[in-house]
């Protein structure tokens, strides 16, 4: 429980380096939203105008508390190019982005795992091989090559699945997840390469140790020697790919949804970013990090529940 | 007996296939309303606000739910959409403007020239175009219910244009929006065009529904006015930037409409037995806009020897890839149907030559410095046009420093002349010629030449075509002398629909007012 | 005390030496070491494999397919894809091979600081945690935003996304290595600890080091290819193998060889460098179950 409130607090200074890293970073880059929002033909004078309405004619560091604390009230500040406040704006978007990841990450584990586990179980042997040939060939391959490889084929091929876009949940399961085989195929691929990998060589290091050849010895069946006592062990490191899985799925999930035109969040910050939106890219980024954050505090704590031995 | 049953056999099958036949002309004829349309465009628009910015896919939108007073037909000349009829007096110092009556807006209300007086005052404050008519504008106030005049400091050939522009619209909004919205966007987007705006979801989409009440005029319909009817039931206007994401949805049928796509895909779209590709010539164009305030092209040998070099043809294949999706003209008014379409100066266009380019060179005094050469990737053809460019320049003697930055950037830095030597945008539709922008002192690249003013100053006064149109062709030749920025030609767009949406799609703008969906 | 040295050392001698022979057994990592030799070698001799300018425009020839002449076609503005494959190689092994060093330059430095002194500790890795609590791509395209495209930049970036994780590495490495005896005693001898962190703490980080690096340089590569296809990475003429397969998008039809080829080459090269990683990690630790 101690552990617990620690690693809460231990939060606050990793947040504060995030939150200053992004605005810093993101006022430092060239072009002017008040610009953008005008048009190109506006006068320096209208553009003072809204400058002064977007709050950036004061000085930088000023503009910084003053985000800073809006941020400890939860106000994230508000969008002029989309009209609403941002954290309308992100729980707009969250939808897709999260069944794109939590999908992702379903099937990265649903593949991944079974294979790092199947081919640990005989080594070198020609299921290892095969399986561990796709997997070094999964890490290989540029997610957003197999997502266009897939939509050049799937869509406007074969057209048995559309090519781009996203449909809410709300309108129906079913054609939502149309919208999302191919997207999670090209973001799951790489993910679940990256699963069995980890799995099997954890399952390999487990399954030399002397109480698993014992229990091999003493004649108790395969299946069962292998998931009580080696999976146990291997769920550690494998639960840790996960958290860190996650992170990377942001990443390539920013990928994934502009080749395939998914409303999400990393659309969103990459939009934001060409339109010079402060305070979405600022508020995005910022939600990200804490999800992640919060995510890995989850991963952590979960070391209690799988492995005994590990105490805090 | 036989003979005349057969007659009356025959005479009975002839009129059974010419009723077939009726029926099938009328159904072809015959638009169905009812029907959604999803149409894929190029961008999320900014603002959904007509008056506030001039980003085109904004106008695109606005027009589906904002009029102006006035607009352009087919053979873009001017003609009255929510003005009734106007008169000039005074020798062009006066127009009095009478308005329709029983136009409603979307809330009911019915259009008096308050709204019109509201709307086009604000519009006056906010849009470059607006600005440049009141600076001449005496005084611009309501008559009476339905007239409003506009009084001018001197003769002026601009109100009926600048009032039907296209971009930036002079669109009439109620008079208690144009108050709420005060110095910001206005907060509803109330009209009287024939569709109704129902909801924005940025970067997912705009949609707009049928106008029931919708006042129509009685003329046919031309160019963007005339009778505009909203067979559809539902508009939705979604974002896809992507421009490949863009073409395969209207394959994929994800979308039926298909805006601004690229001129490669056109054989393949050509060949989809469902799909219907539009080449649209839009009076657009690409140039390089030479910083003229500081730097080395403040010289005007070193301008003329980069127009020298460069071979036209190779720049806009490479921009635009297919040849049929660009033009080779050197009219700065690039509309061809349009009445102030002009080949003067023509010589000097497409030069392709080597040798005057390295002797120009040689006379500017050019030691080698490099350009700074401003594009970018958000409209492929600025930076393909660009690359072809470079190659041709840097085969004289110039050297090109490339700079490919993203559209944000190139808005904010070229206004700045310390940042670039030549940046490379897109002209478009221009309703009048004292709206080009590459003639004039204040907007990027500084065209600052005295006789090009004087002759624009007496343009804007001036209110006989003919007279106008002279003066026109002067500042085209000395365009065309002073090189103040690379006019490289005329690009068209390819738009793309299904095969069963039927409409108007070869305007400069794609709209959706009598277009529908045959099943 | 100087004989327990002496033995670690010998011991560490005999490890060496099998290392190699567990490595050259390895038919994986000797494939994905040639492989990566050819590709140095590519770019190294990059101007003498090809006699086309990759730059080099020619509107009339654009998007011929694969012939005699353009062994891999043409693109959309008649340029040589074989040639923007050949120098691409440049660019990835340049962005890798910098990347790889950069960040285990700032990784060793970061990670020893804050495994030997306390103190930095808790405020190194509060920041390291931040920057990894930051989304990747999300923090490279703001990089390469600020700072414009370049090939330099785009090493800056990326070097940015992967350091923190070498930090933490080098970290956890050292963490273990303050702890041994011979560590201890040396510093209860009152040896200088730069010589301490030399001589017996950096030793131990190498092999982690060198493996973790071959993930690095096939990521970065990916990193780069992606940064590039998004429109964010290296300028855009410039013929990097993302770049090039950017402006293959539109053509995916009619010349499929423009995203095929280049891809290709990523596909193979980040094989190799993961093959190579494998053979090292399981020939120098097989312990090492490092996660990245």
């Amino acid at each position: 429980m101690g552990y617990l409130i620690r690693r809460i607090i231990a939060l606050i200074p990793v947040m504060f380096v995030v939150a200053t890293v992004v605005f810093f970073l993101v006022h430092l880059i060239p072009g002017d939203p008040a610009s953008v929002l005008l048009g190109p033909n506006a006068t320096p004078s209208e553009v003072m105008k809204v400058r002064t309405q977007m709050g950036l004619d004061k000085p930088i560091h000023v503009q910084f508390v003053i985000w800073l604390s809006r941020i400890i009230h939860g106000d994230l500040g508000n969008s002029m190019f989309l009209g609403r406040s941002v954290t309308q704006a992100v729980f707009e978007r969250l939808e897709p982005t999260l069944v794109l990841v939590v999908l992702s990450s379903i099937v990265a584990i649903l593949i991944g795992i079974p294979a790092g586990v199947f081919a640990a179980v005989r080594p070198n042997r020609w299921l290892d091989k095969t399986l561990m040939f796709f997997a070094i060939l999964g890490v290989s391959i540029p997610t957003f090559w197999l997502g266009l490889n897939f939509i050049e084929f799937f869509s406007v091929l074969l057209r048995w699945l559309p090519a781009a876009g996203y449909a809410p949940l709300s309108s129906g399961i079913w054609g939502s997840l149309r919208y999302m085989i191919l997207p999670v195929s090209s973001l799951g691929f790489n993910q679940s390469a990256l699963i069995a990998r980890i799995c099997r060589s954890s399952m390999l290091e487990v399954m030399q140790q002397d109480y698993i050849r014992t229990a091999r010895a003493k004649g108790l069946m395969e299946p069962w020697v292998v998931l009580k006592h080696a999976l146990r062990n291997v769920m550690i490191p494998t639960v840790t790919v996960i958290g860190t899985t996650f992170a990377v799925l942001i990443g390539g999930a920013v990928v994934t949804e502009i080749v395939f035109n998914i409303p999400g969040i990393g659309l969103l910050i990459i939009n934001s970013v060409l339109r010079r939106d402060y305070p979405v890219i600022q508020g995005c980024v910022l939600f990200i990090s804490a999800a992640y954050v919060v995510i890995n505090l989850f991963v952590d704590i979960s070391y209690v529940y799988i492995d005994p031995r590990v105490k805090y | 007996m036989k003979r005349k049953i057969l007659l009356l056999a025959a005479f009975l099958m002839l009129g059974f296939l010419l009723s077939l036949s009726n029926r099938a002309v009328s159904e072809a004829a015959d638009p169905k309303f009812g029907g959604t349309l999803r149409i894929a465009m190029e961008a999320e628009p900014p603002t959904v606000d007509g008056h506030w910015t001039t980003a085109t896919i904004v106008s695109v939108i606005s027009h589906h739910y904002l009029e102006p007073l006035f607009t352009f037909n087919n053979k873009y000349n001017i003609i009255p959409m929510l003005a009734e009829s106007y008169k000039i007096g005074e020798g062009g110092k006066v127009y009095t403007i009478k308005l329709r009556q029983g136009v409603p807006f979307h809330n009911g209300k019915e259009m008096t020239s308050a709204d019109v007086v509201a709307s086009i005052t604000r519009w006056g404050k906010i849009a470059t175009v607006g600005k440049r008519l009141f600076s001449q504008v005496e005084s611009f106030k309501a008559l009476d219910k339905y007239t409003v005049e506009f009084r001018m400091k001197g003769p002026s050939g601009i109100v009926l244009p600048s009032l039907a522009n296209v971009n930036q619209i002079p669109g009439i909004y109620p008079k208690e929006i144009v108050d709420e919205a005060g110095d910001g966007q206005v907060k509803q987007f109330i009209g009287t065009g024939p569709f109704k705006f129902v909801e924005r979801i940025p970067d997912r989409h705009i949609k707009f529904v049928r106008f029931d009440k919708y006042a129509a005029r009685k003329e046919a319909q031309s160019g963007f006015g005339g009778k505009k009817i909203p067979y559809l039931d539902e508009l939705f206007f979604i974002p896809v930037p992507d421009v490949t994401t863009r073409i395969a949805g209207t394959q994929s049928g994800d979308f039926q409409v298909g805006n601004r796509l690229a001129p490669d895909a056109y054989k393949r779209l050509k060949e989809d037995p469902k799909l219907d590709p539009v080449i649209v010539k839009a009076g657009d164009y690409i140039v390089g806009v030479f910083n003229k305030k500081t730097g080395l092209f403040t010289n005007k040998k070193l301008r003329q020897a980069a127009l020298a070099a460069l071979d036209m043809e190779a720049i806009m294949k490479g921009a635009m890839g297919q040849e049929e999706f660009y033009g080779l003209s050197n009219s700065v008014i690039a509309m061809r149907e349009s009445i102030w379409w002009t080949d003067v100066g023509k010589e000097q266009y497409n030069q392709k030559n080597k040798e005057k380019a390295k002797q120009l060179l040689k006379e500017a005094g050019y030691k080698g410095e490099p350009i700074r050469w401003m594009c970018s990737m958000a409209y492929e053809w600025m930076y393909k046009s660009s690359l072809v460019a470079k190659q041709q320049l840097e085969d004289v003697g110039f050297k090109v420093d490339l700079q490919v930055l993203d559209w944000a950037t190139v808005v904010q830095r070229r206004n700045d002349p310390t940042f670039y030597d030549i940046f490379v945008t897109g002209m478009i539709f221009f309703g009048d010629p004292t709206q080009v922008l590459t003639v004039s002192c204040d907007w990027p690249g500084w065209t600052c030449v005295p006789t090009i003013d004087a002759l624009m100053n007496k343009l804007a006064q001036e209110t006989t075509f003919e007279k106008r149109y002279e003066i026109w062709k002067e500042v085209q030749k000395i365009y065309w002398d002073e090189v103040p920025v690379l006019q490289f030609g005329d690009y068209y767009l390819l738009r793309v629909k299904q095969k069963n949406v039927k409409g108007i799609f070869n305007m400069i703008e794609p709209f959706f007012w009598n277009a529908w969906i045959e099943k | 005390m100087d004989i327990a040295i002496e033995e670690s050392e010998q011991l560490e001698e005999d490890i060496k030496v099998s290392w190699f022979e567990v490595f050259r057994q390895k038919w994986y990592a000797i494939f994905g070491a040639l492989f990566l030799l050819l590709i140095i070698f590519t770019a190294i001799f990059a101007p003498h494999l090809t006699h086309y300018d990759p730059q080099r425009l020619d509107i009339s020839t654009r998007l011929q397919g694969p012939s005699t002449s353009h062994f891999f076609g043409t693109d959309d503005f008649g340029r040589d894809i074989f040639s923007r494959v050949i120098y691409g190689t440049r660019i990835s092994i340049l962005v890798g091979g910098a990347v790889m060093f950069f960040t285990s330059l700032a990784g060793v430095v970061l990670g020893i600081l804050a495994g030997y002194y306390k103190f930095l500790d808790n405020v190194l890795m509060r920041i390291m945690d931040g920057f990894m609590a930051l989304p990747g791509m999300v923090l490279a395209i703001a990089l390469m935003a600020v700072l414009g495209p370049s090939v330099s930049n785009v090493i800056i970036a990326i070097s940015f996304i992967f350091m923190p994780r070498t930090a933490r590495l080098i970290r956890g490495v050292v963490l273990v290595g303050v702890e041994m005896a011979y560590v201890q005693a040396a510093r209860a001898l009152g040896a200088r600890d730069l010589r301490i962190v030399i001589k017996h703490i950096l030793p131990n980080c190498i092999p982690s080091l060198i493996v973790q690096s071959t993930f690095i340089f096939a990521y970065s590569i990916l990193t780069e290819a992606s940064l590039s296809f998004l429109g964010c990475g290296v300028s855009p003429e410039i013929p990097s193998w993302g770049n090039i397969i950017n402006s293959g998008r539109l053509f995916m039809r009619e010349a499929f060889w423009m995203t095929l080829f280049p891809g290709l080459a990523i596909v193979l090269t980040c094989l190799a460098l993961n093959l190579l990683g494998d053979g090292l990690r399981d020939a120098l630790d097989p312990r090492m179950r490092e996660v990245l």
